[in-house]
């Protein structure tokens, strides 16, 4: 039987020494801060969705809101009785448009933007540097800036499902998330494709859209996260409540006596609760690393 | 399979840089022909040109008996094989290898017939519903050979493949692709700045610099006969030793060639080897010393032979290199065409003032340390000689 042998005198044998950790109190103190911060930016979700659950009169009421206690569903089936009339419009008519213009900027958006954005990053044509820059140069310029020449360029257009998606489909910021990921991909993957035999359209469809899932995510995440929230163009152009989208009803509805609050954070939830579902199905290619490991390595 | 023709192909890129001036070669059908250069050569311009990826500026490519010069890459029926492997990480392998027949709207069972028996040939099988990120360095060059072969391609353009790979690897895909190059008789460009690889692969040798090939030949004539300074310093390993000499007829029809304080005697018949040398006056020369062409001489007449003192000894086992330093001065190919400009007793001068490090190749190997004194005979007879353009006499 082997018995470990001893090192000879005066010789070191190196063993991996525990890492040193942080001192409890100072853990404790990180954590602290953690917790804070994360209430801070939980609470009022929290509030919401706890006081979606409670009778009306308990529900702004300070930190006892917080207080789950006679907990039901009526808020919520208040909030379907309320909307059920063509004069108020039915709630599941403000989700299908929330849903269709949501949808279409989204699917329209990935489509557009991440063709043009691979147009500048890749294919060499007259004029592709002054189109860049036009691009860069429109991210920074606010929707509120081009509000107004909209309007009147698509007057025609109001209480249409079209007004609402037609002008975020191409989206200068979506366009640049693209355009800086695709410039990062490796080349010799697209001449692969090209050698062979895939044109533009199949390398970009069969080789660059599965590597480029990251982006595609972030852009799904961000666009839908814009167009679910609209609420400035909406009331621009939307007064039929059939065409209303749910931020600008939930406007209404505060607008409506009498307010119960019960039901607007019921409300409140059920216009978050879409965001939520499509974080969680795309948050996961966030930290997906950037496709090369067909390179060397 | 086709033979690959370039007729004055030139590269010149936007910002005017012309990174290939006019290169004509033929690449005979099933012919391994290696691009072998320095960085910046041109050789892999020139392969990237013929895969379609860079435009040609000017001349024509013939792949077979068609000029290709503004086809796609794949009307070219090429299959390419990159420095990466370029493997599509999101695909299996399987996949990879049937990626291209895909495109050419091949059935799927005849993809996957060929994908198998592509994977067979190249062990693969196993590996077929992996992905690349799950291969080893030497597998993913296996599926990179595996995408071009189940192509059955006019040719195959492979760009440093195995620069990758470490050096056991490499010894090991070097002969596989060799032999499967052999088996499937299809035209290869290979293109290398590694002159082993260049070596031991190629039919044939296109050695290149700054965008024009310096001489194309087979291995062995490219170590034997070097078409200038340029080729005689970057074939063989360790490379030959080129100093600038002066050149002293005799009137015995022998010559002598300055080496440092000594001359070295030219007997009449050696001097007969280099027909050539009847034209150049006598003067300077340049003058390439294979290391194999020293000898190691420790009881020979000091007159006849070289003492130095080993700066470097390499023990390999069946042979050692001594570094010695030559009363000599070095020449380049950069610096033999400065110096003919200059004047002849400038040139007898800069000739006997130099110090440079020379090598030798010592077979059997002898046990020497650094320092010790060395006593060394040169081959005459294996003595290569250069003109001031640099161009070899024969």
């Amino acid at each position: 039987m082997n018995t470990p042998t001893k090192p000879a005198p005066g010789l070191t044998v190196d063993e991996p020494q525990p890492r040193k950790g942080k001192s409890p109190l100072r853990k404790a103190g990180t954590y602290l801060v953690m917790i804070v911060i994360t209430l801070l930016f939980v609470a009022p979700i929290l509030y919401m969705v706890i006081g979606s659950f409670k009778p009306s009169d308990k529900v702004l009421n300070g930190l006892a809101g917080f207080i789950p206690e006679d907990l039901s569903l009526d808020n919520y089936t208040g909030v379907f009785d309320r909307f059920n009339s063509p004069a108020t419009g039915y709630f599941y008519n403000f989700y299908l448009t929330s849903f269709i213009v949501s949808v279409v900027v989204v699917l329209g958006g990935l489509v557009v933007n991440s063709m043009a954005a691979y147009a500048l990053a890749r294919l060499r044509w007259r004029g592709r540097n002054g189109v860049l820059l036009a691009v860069i140069l429109l991210v920074i310029v606010p929707f509120e800036a081009i509000a107004v020449p909209l309007f009147y360029l698509l007057n025609d257009y109001r209480n249409t499902y079209y007004v609402q998606f037609t002008p975020f489909i191409a989206q200068a910021f979506s366009v640049y998330l693209f355009y800086t990921f695709f410039v990062g991909l490796p080349k010799q993957l697209e001449e692969a494709a090209r050698v062979d035999g895939a044109g533009p359209w199949r390398t970009f469809f069969y080789i660059v859209v599965p590597m480029s899932k990251p982006v595609f995510a972030s852009v799904t995440i961000l666009t839908f996260l814009s167009s679910w929230g609209a609420f400035l163009w909406p009331v621009m152009m939307i007064d039929q409540p059939a065409f209303r989208p749910l931020p600008l009803e939930i406007s209404v509805f505060l607008g409506q006596p009498p307010t119960d609050w019960g039901q607007i954070f019921a409300f409140g939830v059920m216009l978050v609760l879409p965001l939520l579902v499509v974080f969680l199905v795309f948050q996961r290619w966030f930290i997906q690393s950037v496709a090369s490991s067909g390179l060397k390595g | 399979m086709a033979s690959i023709t370039y007729q004055k192909m030139r590269k010149v890129y936007d910002d005017g840089t012309e990174a290939i001036p006019g290169m004509d070669l033929e690449v005979k059908d099933g012919e391994f022909m290696v691009f072998v250069g320095p960085s910046g050569c041109g050789k892999s311009t020139a392969l990237r040109m013929t895969a379609g990826l860079e435009d040609i500026s000017g001349g024509r490519l013939l792949i077979g008996d068609q000029v290709v010069n503004n086809k796609s890459p794949q009307e070219r029926d090429i299959a390419m094989v990159f420095q990466d492997y370029a493997l599509y990480p999101h695909m299996t392998v399987g996949q990879n290898m049937g990626f291209a027949l895909k495109m050419m709207r091949i059935p799927k069972a005849e993809i996957r017939k060929r994908v198998e028996e592509a994977a067979d040939r190249l062990s693969l099988t196993a590996l077929l519903d992996r992905k690349p990120k799950n291969l080893s360095g030497g597998q993913r060059q296996r599926v990179a050979m595996g995408r071009a072969i189940v192509r059955q391609p006019q040719a195959f353009l492979m760009d440093e493949p195995l620069s990758n790979l470490d050096a056991k690897l490499r010894v090991q895909m070097r002969a596989e692709i060799d032999a499967l190059q052999h088996q499937l008789g299809v035209t290869t460009l290979y293109v290398t700045h590694d002159q082993t690889e260049a070596m031991t692969m190629g039919d044939r040798v296109a050695v290149m610099k700054n965008g024009r090939i310096q001489q194309c030949a087979a291995p062995q004539a490219l170590y034997d006969e070097p078409a200038n300074v340029f080729v005689a310093g970057f074939i063989g390993s360790p490379k030959m030793n080129l100093f600038h000499s002066i050149l002293r007829r005799g009137t015995d029809g022998g010559a002598t060639l300055q080496f440092g304080p000594k001359e070295l005697d030219i007997s009449a018949d050696t001097l007969a080897r280099w027909p050539g040398l009847v034209d150049v006056p006598d003067g300077p020369i340049t003058v390439g010393l294979r290391p194999e062409s020293f000898r190691y001489t420790p009881d020979a007449d000091p007159e006849q032979s070289l003492d130095v003192q080993a700066s470097v000894v390499e023990m390999l086992g069946n042979e050692t290199l001594v570094h010695f330093v030559a009363p000599v001065e070095q020449a380049s190919d950069a610096d033999v065409r400065d110096r003919a400009q200059a004047s002849d007793e400038e040139e007898s001068i800069l000739a006997g003032a130099g110090k440079t490090v020379m090598v030798s190749r010592l077979v059997p190997p002898v046990r020497l340390s650094e320092g010790d004194p060395v006593r060394l005979t040169l081959d005459t007879t294996r003595l290569y000689l250069f003109d001031q353009q640099g161009d070899a006499i024969r």
